[in-house]
């Protein structure tokens, strides 16, 4: 039987000081068999919460989940849709290609007609659908513009619904809008309304039913983007 | 959905296995959170939790999410406790638990049953459950060779399948 230091329980546990956390890690790393051993030592702390806790195992709040979400995307860009996603985003190809084109033509036709207010200005798919959205931060160095196309028809009761979304992951209601008959929106927002210590790192849409709405967050899941603002 | 496939699409940067081991480990991550810093700032812990691994996932994590989440969380949480800052100046400063976890042991949240294992540490010798539960909610430090003993003991009711939540 391998003889177990006196420490090392502690050491699974967190319990040490950093310097004789040091000592027992490089015991356990250069000792294969104790290695072996303590082997499920990480796993047996984390069932001690199972072991311990009463767990609701009912779905999270949705506002949680979407928080993490924003923050996330903002934080690390996903890279990979899912196969679910893979297969709408085929179909909406073609049309998104027309839009996307729809869209550049007009972000160079609005650089043709304020040649002296420089526009940093980006085009964005929004969702595999077809939406596509410009960012315009510095649109006549006093308000950011955001401008839409293709955004899809909602109900009579839902708007679009812009939020504002901070470094802490505080998610702010920004101006709600809605579309033209040809699904295109434009909205401008006064930078001094934006300016807080939690710095402003993201722009989120969601389609948004106001009478839904629960402590002034998102009433709905179905988030079309976040733009980060840089 | 297998624990590495799971953990790959988080590698490869799918949102959707975020929401997914949010959704599977969330709950448990939040009482966890909630039993040592309270209800104020548990949201928050798991947030920066999950954050840390989705930003960083082959630094966080390995496939075992389960011991992954729930090590982070209460480290995390512990931090905030100790140090009074928030979860997000906390994450700034954590180190991810040196040693990995083992890959082939059951998922605690989802392949053990929870009864069983709430049985399992309250007849361990020698108060071996509540020494245990004293180190992990509250870094409250036992004798070496008594905690020692109780993590072999709760190891080797794990891996005995009485626990294992098919066979019940």
């Amino acid at each position: 039987m391998i003889e177990i230091t006196q420490s090392t329980g502690a050491y699974y546990l967190g319990l040490l000081a950093e310097t004789e956390q040091a000592a027992i890690e490089r015991q356990i790393r250069s000792d294969p068999q104790l290695r072996g051993r303590c082997a499920s030592w990480p796993n047996a702390a984390a069932a001690i919460t199972c072991g311990t806790l009463v767990i609701e195992r009912g779905r999270f709040e949705a506002r949680l989940e979407q928080r993490l979400i924003q923050r996330a995307r903002v934080a690390r860009p996903p890279s990979v849709r899912s196969h679910r996603t893979l297969q709408v985003a085929r179909r909406g190809a073609l049309w998104l290609s027309l839009v996307g084109l729809v869209a550049l033509t007009v972000v160079f036709g609005a650089l043709a007609f304020w040649p002296d207010e420089p526009i940093a200005g980006r085009a964005v798919a929004l969702n595999d659908g077809g939406t596509t959205g410009v960012l315009m931060p510095h649109y006549e160095e006093r308000l950011f513009a955001l401008i839409f196309w293709g955004l899809p028809e909602l109900r009579s009761d839902e708007t679009w619904q812009l939020w504002l979304v901070r470094e802490s992951g505080a998610v702010e209601p920004g101006p709600t809008f809605s579309r033209d008959d040809e699904g295109r929106a434009a909205i401008t927002i006064d930078p001094h309304s934006l300016e807080s210590d939690d710095e402003l790192i993201g722009f989120v849409v969601s389609r948004d039913d106001p009478s839904q709405r629960e402590d002034g967050t998102p009433s709905s899941d179905d988030i079309l983007y976040q733009f980060a603002r840089r | 959905m297998s624990s590495p496939e799971l953990f790959q699409r988080i590698v490869d940067g799918d949102e959707i296995a975020l929401r997914d081991i949010f959704r599977s480990y969330g709950p448990t991550a939040r009482e966890l959170a909630r039993r040592i810093i309270g209800h104020d700032q548990a949201d928050d812990v798991v947030e920066e939790a999950f954050l840390l691994i989705w930003t960083e996932p082959e630094r966080w994590a390995t496939p075992a999410l389960d011991v992954h989440v729930l090590r982070i969380v209460r480290d995390l949480a512990l931090a905030v406790r100790r140090r009074g800052v928030t979860p997000a100046q906390a994450a700034l400063d954590l180190e991810p638990f040196p040693i990995s976890p083992n890959l082939d042991a059951p998922d605690v949240v989802h392949e053990i049953d929870q009864d069983e294992l709430q049985r399992l540490l309250l007849r361990l010798p020698n108060e071996g459950g509540r020494m245990l539960e004293d180190a992990w909610f509250d870094e409250s430090a036992s004798e070496d060779e008594a905690l020692n003993e109780a993590l072999e003991a709760l190891v080797s009711g794990i891996y005995s399948g009485h626990l294992n939540r098919q066979t019940q």
